[in-house]
Order: structure tokens, then C-alpha cells, then sequence
């Protein structure tokens, strides 16, 4: 009888040490913006942690220990993919979850399936900066690429915990339905459906049909707030900002970064000014990990203002989730524009 | 057929409608016209009918389901829709993949796929020594450390990286120097081999805070004097094999990382089983504190022991004990931050004579102590004050290794300029103090650069 209960207790403690009960899927991302994406697919089926920080240059995170601790428990790590957060590769390696490496079951790819801008013509070297062979990797600033984002998170979490697929799913959907709400308005995609209006604002062809329709009234959310935006020159400080500029019809003119990750010149700061002054810019778009003088110095000089904005959910106060984000950098822009 | 055959042909046919048709023809048709039209008006009717009754089906049907009933304002929307189907183009084609089947690859790790990363590292370093020649003993170690105004190109690195297999990957670096090409580590990388990590080959082991550093990624112009005095240009390295892993954290620590290694112990300034059956073993215990999102704490312990001398028993024990902190804000890590290192090292060499470089150095008839413990230790502290500028100063302090009574003062201010991330200019100038030697200033300009995705990872 007591060799029957011990080897039923065993059995019980080996089936607990392989089945935690309800123990939540732990998610990695390399970004807090990722991150806030996870959360919306996984709710509370996912324990969610990040390195970079919303108001940190994923280009210069130091790679610390305590990041290694996090990647060895996690179950499903999110990066871009891209040649942004160079960091990361050590960080796995140091970890030893190679369930985690590219390729494997637990690593995803945040930028599958995203159409890359700026990929550098030719053959890209250092002569153009600090470039990204890739393409512009700051894919996260486009509500478009938020959804294809979400659905690679959601394809990971599937992969990892099956029997929660549906859970997933359904999360997904609804927060691509409420990213389509925000971004064109609820009458609008009650009416045409958030599938069809992503693909013809992919294709730059949303406006003209509204109007060819006369529909333009029924456009509403970011796209109806930024509709004063669309065409006016901005002066960004780093190509951060190429994917919003993209959706919302933004014209960069200019950078006080002479090429992406040189620290600006006095005599390129000069030309920014006169860049400044010819387009008749309103605003110098600017993260708010980078020096705030010269865009304030540049504003000072021209009658433009600086805007000062976190890059990711979680880098300024009230920045909570990725609809704060996109509202925080659009409240910024029409302040001033 | 001949003009006459179709004529006899068009006579037949005409004779044969002439017998079918009778002479009431035109009254007979018009009755039978209307009959097939009233009974196609019927069918319609009938079919009408059952029209009406499958729309009045379908929309009960939709009643029942909450549907709303049709209007003429969405029988505009799902023209519209079509509209706008049309303008957006067909929708992209769905992956009939399963989740299972879809692999999410890094594309930054594709650049190796048939190639080797390959990276050049470049480090020149001019140096200006006011007792050039005087010094009498020329340490072993970068040429720039042996008392003479010249440029030199201590470190031109070449490195390789690849994944070999699913289970490693292959990391080489040759320095190319005035005296050839050295191996500087080239090693097989495992990833979590039962748990550890695992490095099989020639390397610099983790026995110290900066062992393993590579001298581009130092944050001065040289080692600390402890490492060139203690070892053979610089730093320890050895072939061999280290184990390593994240330990459950202790000690009040976010990470806890432990380091184990066994050598052949060879090393003509160290140690002496290079052609013997005399290994060394090493370790080191990394432990770090986050103290903010902005700072870190981190502490270290380590060490070496191994055979001083090809026979006999005699030994050498080596001990590091570091301490690191640094503050970099961050939002403003770009501009501004704190750095600050000290690293303690203790060795106990137990000797018969004087062994490898020193034993040519030392004059004849100076007897070697049979046992000596000797002391040494470096600190820095670097700003950073603007974008890619940093400054700071080093203190260094060591007893020679194999004579106690012999030591270094050091100290050393520096600014370093990151002309760009993979460009690096800086300026240094070291005072050294010695109780055995001439006082030495060095006034150095090191200009680092770096071609490739090869690049030292710092925390």
C-alpha cells in the first residue's frame, strides 16, 4: 500500500514537473512595442517581458546578464529579424535555449511577410551610414505592419502552445479589427471591410477612391486626423519614421542626421535650416532618445517646432499600448502642423 | 459538286416542303404559337412563384438569425464593395500553411549561409616614449609598449564566424603582426550541451573581468599593466576546452554565471605546460545586479593554477577579484553615462629559477625566490559626456610576478572619439612609475577601425 501511494505520488510529482498547471506561455521581445502587441494576441494566456525600452535606440542596447536570465526561461522569443537589434545573437547564445535560435520552433520573426522599405539599391556599404541591409527595420511605426506583427506573434504562439490556437486566433482578430477602426474610422470599415481598405491604403490608392466615391466623409480615426498631414514636408532627426510617413502621406524632406547613425555636422545643420525654411516645415519629428538641441535649435532658427516622441509603447508617461503610441505621435505632429 | 447537281438539289428540297406543307399552313401555326407561349407564360408564372417563396423563405430564415432585412442602401454598400474590390486588386494569396509548418528565419543570420562572416579589424596606434631605449627590457606584449616612437599596427584582426552545424558554430581570429600570423582563438561554440555551454579549442578563457576582451574593444590604448606583466601579450590564452552556464540566481543576483576551464597551462610567461602533460584549470563566477533600468552592479571572482615549470611540483595560483558598476540613462545613454571597473589580481608562483622572458631579462647570479606572492590591480572611470565621446582615467598598480619587491605605478587619462560605430580615435597619455626601471611618459594615438558584422559585444 505505501509503495503504491510513494509511486503514485512520484507519478504526480513527475506529471506536475513536465505539466505546470495552467502556466502561462513566457514571451520575450526584443521590443517594448512588440511586446504590447503579444499581450493583445496572447491576453492572458501569455506572460509577456522586453529588453528594449520605448524610449531606448534598439540600434545600442547593452547586452546585459540579466537579458540572457529572461530568453533561458522564455518559451517564445520576437525580434524583427532584421539588422536592427544586433545585440540579440549573444544574448541567445549565452542563454543556451536554442529553442529559441532562428529557424527553431520558439523564435519569431516580426517583419515576415512585411513589404521593406528603403532596402539600399545596390550594394549597401558603410560610405551610406549606419544603413540596414535589409531594409528600413523600423517597421513598427506603420498601424499596417502592427497587424502583420500581431498575426507572426500569433503564428508563434500557436506553434508553441497548440491548444490555445483558437484563443489566439480569435485575440487576433479582434485587435486587427480595432487597429482598422482606429486607423480608418468604424463607418468607413463597417462599410468596405478592414481587408480591402488595408490593401488599397498598401497601394497608395484609398484617398483616390474615396473620392472617386464620395466617400471621403466616411473616412474617420488616424487616417481622417492626419488627413491635414497628407503631403506637408517634415524633418525627421533618424530614418525612424519612414513606414508612418508611408501610411499617413508624410513628406520627408529632410534629417539633421547627415546619414542614418552619423551624428549631425554644423554644416549639415545649416542645410537642414535652409531645407527648413524652403519647404516651409512645421515640424522636426524627433525620438525622444535622441538630443533634443539641435531639433529644438533647428526649430529656434525657422519658426518649426520640435516634436519629441517615444519610439515604443512604454516610452513616455500615458504610452501604454500601441493605440497610445500612434495617437501620442499623431497628437504631436497636428499640435504643430 | 457541278452548278447541275445543286440545281436538281434545290428542286428535291423545294418538292419535299411542297408535300409537308399543307395548305391551311399559316392557320395551324399561329394556333400552335400561341399555345407553346401560354404555356412558357405559365412556367414563368410557376417559377415566379416559387421565386417569392424561397425570398420569403430566406428571409425568415434571416429574421430568425438577427439578421437585418435588406435595403436599398446596402444593396448600394455591396456595389460599392465590389468597387472597391476591384480598385484594391485581388487580395494577397493565403499561406495554406499550418503554424506548425511556418519558420520565422532571422535574415541578419543569413548573410553566413554560404559564407563565413568574414570582419577586418584594424588598430594603429602611434606612441611618442621620452626614455626611448632607456627601458633596457622590453616586455612582451604590443609592440607600442617597448620605448619607441613609431606607428604601429599591433592588431589587424581577421575574423570568421560560421554555423557548422545545427549544434555549433566555428568562431576564428588571426592577428596578423610584425611577427607573422598567430592564432588568436579559434574555437567550435555549443549551445546548452546538457545544460552548459561549451567552447572546444584555442581561446582566452573567461579566468578574469578582461581576459577576454579583444584589445579593439578595450577601453584603453592597452591592457592594464597587471595583464602585460602577468601575461604573455596581454592576456591568457591557451588551448583547451570551457564550460560555462547560467546558474538558478543566488546571492541576491538577476544572473549568476559560472565559468570552468581546462588548458594545456602553456604559456612562456605564466605558465609551463605547453609541451608537458602539466593542465591548467581556470574559472570564473559572474555576478550581476540590476539596480535600475539605468544601472548595473556586477562582481567577479576568478582564477588560474597550473604548473610553473616543466618538472617538479612547483605551481602557480592565480586569483581576480572585479568589481563593476555603470550608469547610462536610458533615454540619454547616447549622451551621457558613468563607467566604473577595478579588478584585484593575487598570484602565488612557487619557481626554482626564473622562468621564460624573465629569466633572459634577469642578470646572472640573482637567485630566484622559491616562493613569491605578488599583488597588482587596475581601476578606471569613463563619461560619457556628449555623443561618441568619452573620457576617462586608469590607475594601475602591479608587483612583478616573479619578484614582489619590484612593482609599477600607472596612471592613465584618456579621451576616445567615435568618428562613426565602426571608426574610433583616441588619445591617451600614461605616466608609469617603477622601482626597478626608469619612470616612462607614452604619449599615445590609437585609431581603431572595423570592416565587416564582427563587432565586441560590451555591457
Amino acid at each position: 500500500m505505501i509503495s503504491k501511494t510513494l509511486a503514485l505520488m512520484a507519478a504526480a510529482f513527475a506529471l506536475g514537473a513536465v505539466c505546470p498547471a495552467h502556466a502561462k506561455v513566457n514571451v520575450v521581445c526584443s521590443l517594448s512595442t512588440c511586446a504590447s502587441l503579444a499581450e493583445e494576441v496572447g491576453g492572458g494566456k501569455v506572460s509577456v517581458s522586453y529588453i528594449c525600452k520605448g524610449n531606448e535606440d534598439a540600434h545600442f542596447v547593452k547586452p546585459k546578464p540579466s537579458y540572457s536570465v529572461a530568453i533561458k526561461n522564455a518559451d517564445l522569443l520576437v525580434s524583427t529579424g532584421l539588422d536592427l537589434e544586433l545585440w540579440l545573437p549573444s544574448l541567445i547564445d549565452r542563454s543556451g535555449n536554442r529553442n529559441l535560435r532562428s529557424g527553431q520552433k520558439g523564435y519569431v520573426k516580426a517583419a515576415e511577410g512585411i513589404t521593406m522599405l528603403e532596402k539600399p539599391e545596390g550594394r549597401p556599404d558603410r560610405s551610406q551610414g549606419d544603413i540596414h541591409i535589409f531594409g528600413n527595420p523600423h517597421i513598427q511605426t506603420s498601424p499596417l505592419n502592427a497587424k502583420i506583427i500581431a498575426g507572426n506573434i500569433c503564428i508563434g504562439l500557436k506553434k508553441v502552445d497548440s491548444g490555445n490556437a483558437a484563443y489566439y486566433e480569435a485575440r487576433l482578430k479582434s485587435f486587427q479589427n480595432r487597429i482598422d477602426e482606429a486607423l480608418f474610422g468604424a463607418t468607413l470599415t463597417k462599410l468596405l471591410g478592414g481587408d480591402v481598405l488595408t490593401r488599397l491604403l498598401a497601394q497608395h490608392k484609398l484617398h483616390s477612391f474615396l473620392e472617386s466615391k464620395k466617400l471621403t466623409g466616411k473616412l474617420g480615426g488616424w487616417l481622417k486626423e492626419a488627413k491635414p498631414l497628407r503631403g506637408k514636408p517634415l524633418v525627421g532627426y533618424h530614418m525612424n519614421w519612414v513606414y508612418f510617413a508611408d501610411v499617413f502621406g508624410l513628406n520627408m524632406v529632410g534629417y539633421i542626421e547627415p546619414k542614418p547613425g552619423i551624428p549631425p555636422t554644423p554644416a549639415h545643420v545649416n542645410e537642414v535650416i535652409q531645407t527648413v525654411k524652403k519647404y516651409n516645415v512645421k515640424a522636426i519629428l524627433t525620438a525622444n532618445y535622441f538630443e533634443k538641441s539641435k531639433p529644438e535649435m533647428v526649430a529656434s532658427k525657422t519658426g518649426a517646432k520640435a516634436v519629441i516622441v517615444p519610439m515604443g509603447v512604454g516610452g513616455a508617461p500615458g504610452v501604454n499600448d500601441y493605440f497610445d503610441l500612434v495617437n501620442c505621435w499623431l497628437k504631436g505632429l497636428r499640435a504643430v502642423m | 459538286m457541278s452548278r447541275s447537281s445543286r440545281v436538281l438539289v434545290y428542286l428535291a428540297l423545294t418538292a419535299a416542303f411542297g408535300l409537308y406543307s399543307p395548305a391551311s399552313a399559316e392557320e395551324t401555326s399561329a394556333a400552335s404559337v400561341q399555345s407553346e407561349v401560354q404555356q412558357l407564360r405559365q412556367q414563368q408564372e410557376a417559377l415566379a412563384r416559387q421565386m417569392k417563396a424561397i425570398q420569403e423563405r430566406i428571409e425568415a430564415l434571416a429574421t430568425r438569425a438577427g439578421a437585418p432585412k435588406p435595403t436599398a442602401e446596402e444593396t448600394d454598400a455591396e456595389a460599392l464593395h465590389r468597387a472597391a474590390e476591384e480598385a484594391a486588386g485581388p487580395a494577397p494569396a493565403q499561406s495554406e500553411k499550418t503554424p506548425e509548418e511556418v519558420t520565422f528565419t532571422n535574415m541578419n543570420q543569413l548573410q553566413s549561409a554560404a559564407n563565413p562572416e568574414i570582419s577586418f579589424i584594424g588598430d594603429m596606434v602611434g606612441s611618442i616614449n621620452d626614455n626611448e631605449g632607456e627601458a633596457g627590457f622590453e616586455p612582451h606584449g604590443p609592440p607600442y609598449l617597448k620605448g619607441r616612437d613609431k606607428f604601429t599596427l599591433p592588431v589587424a584582426e581577421l575574423a570568421f564566424q560560421l554555423p557548422v552545424d545545427p549544434f555549433c558554430t566555428a568562431k576564428t581570429f588571426l592577428h596578423f603582426h610584425d611577427g607573422g600570423v598567430e592564432v588568436e582563438e579559434a574555437y567550435l561554440d555549443y549551445a546548452n550541451v546538457a545544460g552548459w555551454n561549451l567552447r572546444i579549442g584555442q581561446m582566452r578563457p573567461t579566468i578574469s573581468l578582461f581576459n577576454r576582451w579583444h584589445e579593439h574593444a578595450l577601453p584603453q590604448v592597452d591592457s592594464p599593466r597587471v595583464y602585460n606583466w602577468h601575461f604573455e601579450d596581454g592576456c591568457f590564452k591557451d588551448l583547451g576546452v570551457e564550460v560555462s552556464r547560467l546558474l538558478p540566481p543566488t546571492l541576491g543576483a538577476d544572473s549568476n554565471e559560472l565559468f570552468v576551464s581546462l588548458f594545456n597551462g602553456g604559456n612562456d610567461y605564466f605558465l609551463a605546460g605547453g609541451e608537458e602533460d602539466r593542465p591548467a584549470l581556470g574559472f570564473h563566477l559572474n555576478n550581476y545586479y540590476d539596480l535600475s533600468d539605468s544601472a548595473y552592479l556586477q562582481w567577479g571572482v576568478g582564477g588560474l593554477a597550473g604548473y610553473t615549470e616543466a618538472a617538479g611540483g612547483n605551481r602557480t595560483y592565480l586569483g581576480t577579484l572585479d568589481l563593476s558598476y555603470d550608469w547610462s540613462p536610458v533615454q540619454e545613454a547616447k549622451y551621457r553615462g558613468l563607467t566604473a571597473r577595478a579588478e584585484l589580481f593575487w598570484q602565488r608562483r612557487e619557481q626554482s629559477d626564473f622562468i621564460g622572458h624573465f629569466k633572459q631579462w634577469r642578470p646572472a647570479g640573482l637567485a630566484a625566490e622559491p616562493s613569491v606572492t605578488s599583488l597588482g590591480g587596475w581601476t578606471y572611470l569613463e563619461q560619457t559626456f556628449a555623443r561618441n565621446w568619452k573620457r576617462g582615467v586608469r590607475f594601475d598598480y602591479t608587483q612583478l610576478p616573479d619578484r614582489d619587491s619590484e612593482h609599477e605605478w600607472g596612471v592613465s587619462p584618456y579621451i576616445t572619439w567615435w568618428q562613426s560605430e565602426p571608426i574610433r580615435w583616441r588619445l591617451q597619455f600614461s605616466h608609469y612609475a617603477r622601482n626597478f626601471l626608469p619612470d616612462e611618459n607614452v604619449l599615445f594615438l590609437q585609431l581603431d577601425w572595423g570592416v565587416g558584422p564582427h563587432r565586441h559585444d560590451e555591457y
